[in-house]
């Protein structure tokens, strides 16, 4: 956990680019922005905008990234993901639907790991995006300062998730709100109107015949693992 | 100090979470709140009100040994306790106990695969094995065999056979329970038995006759409590030469009578996996506002007039998407039988092909087969489900973050019974004030025998409002499916007696058998107490 001379320092660096009118891209910037210990990967559903921004941040911050297949965590699980924890638990970054979340963070809870970011994003009433987070006192001073400068949100995120501390303290929940950028969570490659079968997972909206309900809100999310007694 | 199970002192209750400590190693007995929490079900329709399932703590064993310690020690002091594999069921109750209060026994760390032998094709497992970690090791051998998996692919083969669950391919291999042989139990005293020709002391053919002799008991340790299973053999597919999807579509509302009769004698004589009904005039209410008015306005429309409607715009009422698995001319003379066959019979059906694989999949064919999303037609198991679900609905506008349970009444398999039961449950939706589509549902049909009419009710974290209204319309619909002779082939830990209760011919004497066994087999009623809608003796007052 970074000591208060340390989050100060963080809080100023990431001032000093945002007040430049620079976004927070360079890989020395972001990790300047985040004191603890990277993320061992990030993963990111590509068919938002806001994703692909989230991912082009953290990664410059040197955390690896993912892309899943239309949102779909499979491939990433199997190959990757289940294979890693069975051999230590590393931290994992998202920008995704709800359902990756849930899954990752279903299966972190078996190996004992916990949620330390989770950020939902919700469109508002005209272009406002409200963000109802739960994290760290830390982080929730460092997501503030950044809203208050200015910093693009997906940009914000992906600073929030890049880095976590080895913390159990209890999650604090707030909301923050920012204006909404152009893409407001509307995916850019929409997928076929009707599932090629229905499934009981199947959103009600589909199985009423009413098209496809992909407009479900989107989620930052940091899974690491708990501190060491 | 978690608070002890019901009826269980705190002395007792520390004592016994002491012994499992010795049984099983401290690490792995669970009693922090935060750990306890670990386990409550995530779909839970009950969650933060008092009624809500959960556990006071879990003890995680890794050897059959060990469990039958956890269960002597729980005789010993009364413990309720609650048996799970891998904890998956989201839906019918997740990972939590039906009784609050009980001791998990979470058996994930029992996750050995003892054989698969691709020759006899069958495998044995124990219950933390998932669907993933069997799929991988078939993989990683080259085995030519397939397994069928559920979807999502990350539960338990043990666990999900034992609450019935279902896949996707052929009749047999698709019943989950049904195409299990043989299985390890730890009874409720300790005792540990084997069933069929498991139980021989010679166990050489454990996987390849279910039967042995005498009385067929595996089907008391499917959605019961009658011991802990920690084996279980089951019966593979063989890796088939091809597969070959087709689609057959009918123009007239009741033409679903005579397409499920062709279905129905194609699956029987297993020349079909499993087949999938759809709708396609029922999905086109997203884009045709008169259809949509048709459907609203009052006493609803006449099969008339939505066959007028279906063909002005050149859209089938019905179709179904049928499954082939064999040496590819075999699949492809089937599909051409198919054509004859009901070419012959239902005027304006219309046949669409479908992929065709060969395989090992190709690397260009597995990625597309990851594109469209249905891996478990041919046995691997993926969580793709979950990038389809969550989104907000009308139904639950707060939040993804909450899931669902089912409603999964099992009806006869006859298109004459798909339109009573839409009649029906469409009536009893609308008088519960929820929304059913009435004229289009098509059913599931998992267990191939039988149409289960499964619809999902909203559950929310952040509006107990919403479960509340799902929990009422549940009792309400089952009440009226079993006034229709439609029982549900599985329930959330709430429904349990209700659905249980459904079974009801001559005074309820099939409950009241099993409660004599109950009786007789775990008098402590130490496991799963409620599982299956049976309780032990003591607790049989409290049932809903």
């Amino acid at each position: 956990m970074p000591n208060r001379r340390e989050f100060l320092q963080t809080g100023a660096a990431v001032s000093a680019f945002a007040m430049n009118g620079l976004v927070v891209r360079s890989a020395a910037a972001t990790s300047a922005a985040r004191a603890g210990t990277p993320s061992h990967k990030a993963i990111y559903d590509d068919r938002y905008a806001e994703g692909r921004e989230f991912a082009a941040t953290i990664g410059a911050s040197g955390v690896p990234t993912r892309a899943l297949d239309r949102g779909d965590i499979t491939r990433f699980w199997y190959e990757e993901l289940d294979r890693k924890w069975r051999s230590e638990p590393v931290a994992i970054a998202g920008f995704t639907q709800f359902g990756p979340l849930f899954c990752v963070e279903t299966l972190a809870a078996e190996r004992r790991m916990r949620v330390a970011l989770r950020v939902e994003h919700r469109v508002e009433a005209g272009r406002i995006l409200a963000h109802d987070i739960a994290a760290s006192v830390e982080t929730l001073a460092l997501a503030e300062r950044l809203v208050a400068e200015g910093v693009a949100w997906p940009t914000l995120m992906a600073v929030l998730a890049s880095h976590y501390t080895a913390d159990s303290a209890p999650l604090i929940k707030a909301t923050l709100p920012t204006p909404a950028s152009a893409a407001r969570l509307v995916p850019s490659a929409t997928d076929s109107p009707e599932s090629p079968i229905i499934h009981y997972y199947t959103p009600r909206a589909e199985q009423q015949g009413y098209g496809a309900a992909h407009e479900g809100p989107l989620y930052t999310w940091l899974i690491a693992p708990r501190t060491r007694s | 100090m978690p608070s002890p199970p019901p009826g269980v002192s705190a002395a007792d209750f520390a004592t016994a979470l002491r012994k499992f400590e010795t049984a099983v190693g401290e690490q792995w007995v669970f009693k922090s709140d935060e750990d306890a929490a670990l386990y409550r079900d995530a779909y839970s329709p009950e969650r933060d009100e008092p009624t809500e399932r959960l556990a006071s703590a879990a003890v995680a064993p890794v050897t059959v040994d060990q469990v039958q310690q956890v269960v002597r020690i729980a005789n010993e002091h009364k413990i309720p306790l609650y048996p799970i594999s891998t904890g998956k069921n989201l839906g019918y109750g997740g990972s939590a106990p039906i009784l609050s209060g009980s001791v998990v026994v979470d058996l994930k760390r029992m996750n050995r695969i003892l054989s698969v032998d691709a020759g006899r094709c069958q495998a044995i497992v124990e219950p933390g094995v998932s669907y993933f970690d069997l799929y991988r090791y078939i993989q990683e051998r080259d085995l030519e065999v397939w397994i069928d998996t559920p979807d999502p692919g990350w539960g338990s083969v043990v666990g999900n056979a034992l609450d019935h669950g279902v896949g996707y391919t052929y009749g047999q291999y698709r019943d989950h329970f049904g195409s299990h042989c043989g299985m390890e139990v730890v009874l409720p005293n300790g005792e540990l038995m084997r069933t069929g020709m498991a139980a021989l002391a010679n166990d050489a053919a454990w996987a390849d006759y279910k039967y042995g002799f005498g009385p067929y008991v595996a089907g008391l340790f499917g959605q019961a409590n009658f011991g802990i299973v920690t084996k279980m053999g089951f019966w593979l597919l063989p890796r088939p030469e091809a597969y070959r999807r087709g689609t057959v579509s009918v123009p007239k509302r009741r033409d679903i009578v005579a397409l499920v009769e062709h279905v129905n004698y194609l699956e029987n004589l297993g020349l079909i996996g499993m087949p999938g009904f759809r709708s396609p005039l029922g999905f086109a209410q997203a884009r045709e506002p008169d259809l949509r008015a048709l459907v609203a306005k009052p006493g609803g429309p006449s099969d008339e007039e939505l066959d007028r409607f279906a063909e002005s715009k050149g859209i089938p009422s019905w179709s179904v998407e049928l499954q082939f698995y064999g040496p590819e001319k075999t699949i492809a003379g089937s599909w051409d039988y198919v054509q004859q066959r009901i070419g012959a019979s239902i005027p304006g059906a219309r046949f669409e092909e479908g992929v065709v694989y060969r395989f090992p999949l190709t690397v260009e064919q597995q990625a597309e087969v990851q594109r469209v999303h249905r891996l478990v037609d041919i046995g691997v198991p993926n969580m793709s489900i979950f990038a389809i679900a969550g989104g907000r609905t009308a139904q639950n506008p707060d939040s993804a973050d909450g899931g669902q349970f089912y409603f999964a009444p099992m009806i006869p398999r006859t298109g004459e019974a798909i339109l009573e039961a839409n009649r029906v449950l469409g009536e009893a939706y609308r008088d519960a004030g929820l929304p059913y589509n009435q004229y289009f549902s098509a059913p599931a049909c998992w267990h191939y025998r039988a149409f289960i009419m499964i619809t999902s009710l909203p559950v929310s974290r952040l509006n107990p409002e919403i479960n509340r209204r799902s929990r009422a319309a549940f009792r309400a619909i089952a009440q009226v499916a079993a006034e229709h002779g439609w029982g549900e082939y599985r329930s959330p830990p709430f429904g349990v007696d209700l659905v249980a209760g459904a079974y009801s011919f001559n005074d309820h004497a099939l409950r009241r058998f099993c409660e004599t066994l109950k009786d007789a087999v775990d008098p402590n009623g130490i496991i799963a107490a409620g599982r299956g809608g049976i309780w032990p003796k003591h607790l049989r007052g409290s049932r809903a």
